[in-house]
């Protein structure tokens, strides 16, 4: 089991989430705190759509593309704004849009560990 | 004839390739997303390599004014790039021209020609003030994009998929293909317009 130093929760709490590119899993990846749960949270930030950045968007609760606005579910990481297999419309296009993935973590001392 | 034509050319370099410059220029779903300009862009038509548009859009500075323009967009060639326009009624041309310089750096020349007859005359000096903020505004939102999208395509990034499972295939250093039309998903924003295809 491999550790990694993501951040603080201090820098958390800054603004809301952090985002960082963690080259050992060559994925960036979203942290935040389920303002419902108060539960930490590890995704990957990269949208599945078209590879958009993903913050934590507090007020709605839920995780949000910045270059599109595709919404996804901050529990399970599911598509909201396109949650079913569907043809995409006029192309003869399939879009299957991938849950964003979860990363398990460990607070140790107040810092923030991925644990892979 | 050619007097009544106000030209502006504004050039720039940037490191990504030519295919994911000329991405971001069909991308249209990004437009009120990214961009703090525009309100609201829909598509009526669009098909292979050419699209026809209505945007709602803010001026610089004065937000609260607002108009809606209707947009032609045409892949020329495969280096060039054509839309035309109209904003109060003057009509507009840019070219784009993306020259490829390296794998991940290209060249970007933006040619603008607006059709200044008549009363129109009146307006060049605010549009000769006016276009170079409005692109550099455009630019400067654009730009993070472009430079992302090349890194997480060099990562073997696939459309509406993501990256690979594997780690280890998570790196792509290929020529990525620029294929139109880009796709959009059923439903999307830009398909809600009353006029638009199909309706």
């Amino acid at each position: 089991m491999n550790k990694i130093l993501i951040c603080s929760i201090n820098e958390i709490k800054k603004k809301n989430y952090f985002v960082k590119f963690i080259d050992e899993i060559k994925d960036e990846i979203i942290v935040f705190i389920d303002k419902e749960t108060n539960e930490l949270k590890i995704f990957s930030s990269i949208c599945p759509h078209f590879g958009g950045e993903i913050f934590y968007n507090r007020r709605e609760n839920n995780l949000q593309c910045k270059w599109h606005d595709w919404k996804f579910c901050r529990v399970s990481g599911k598509c909201l704004s396109f949650p079913i297999k569907g043809s995409l419309n006029p192309y003869n296009f399939e879009i299957s849009p991938k849950d964003l993935n979860r990363y398990n973590s460990k607070i140790i001392d107040k810092n923030i560990f991925l644990i892979i | 004839m050619t007097k009544d034509i106000l030209e502006i050319n504004i050039k720039k370099i940037i490191e990504c390739s030519k295919e994911v410059a000329f991405w971001n220029y069909w991308d249209h779903e990004h437009l009120d997303v990214v961009h703090g300009g525009y309100t609201k862009s829909d598509i009526l038509y669009d098909k292979d390599d050419y699209l026809f548009r209505m945007d709602l859009i803010k001026i610089p500075y004065v937000p609260l004014i607002k108009f809606t323009t209707p947009i032609f967009m045409v892949q020329h060639d495969d280096d060039t790039l054509l839309t035309f326009a109209t904003q109060f009624g003057v009509l507009s041309k840019t070219t784009i021209t993306i020259k490829s310089l390296e794998k991940t750096k290209c060249e970007i020349t933006m040619n603008y020609k607006f059709y200044l007859n008549g009363w129109r005359r009146l307006l060049r000096p605010l549009l000769k003030k006016l276009i170079p903020i409005w692109n550099e505004k455009v630019w400067r939102e654009d730009y993070p994009v472009k430079i992302r999208r090349q890194k997480i395509l060099d990562m073997n990034f696939k459309d509406f998929v993501g990256l690979p499972e594997k780690i280890t295939d998570r790196i792509n250093n290929n020529k990525k293909d620029f294929k139109l039309p880009i796709p959009r998903p059923k439903n999307s924003s830009r398909d809600q317009h009353p006029l638009r295809k199909g309706n």
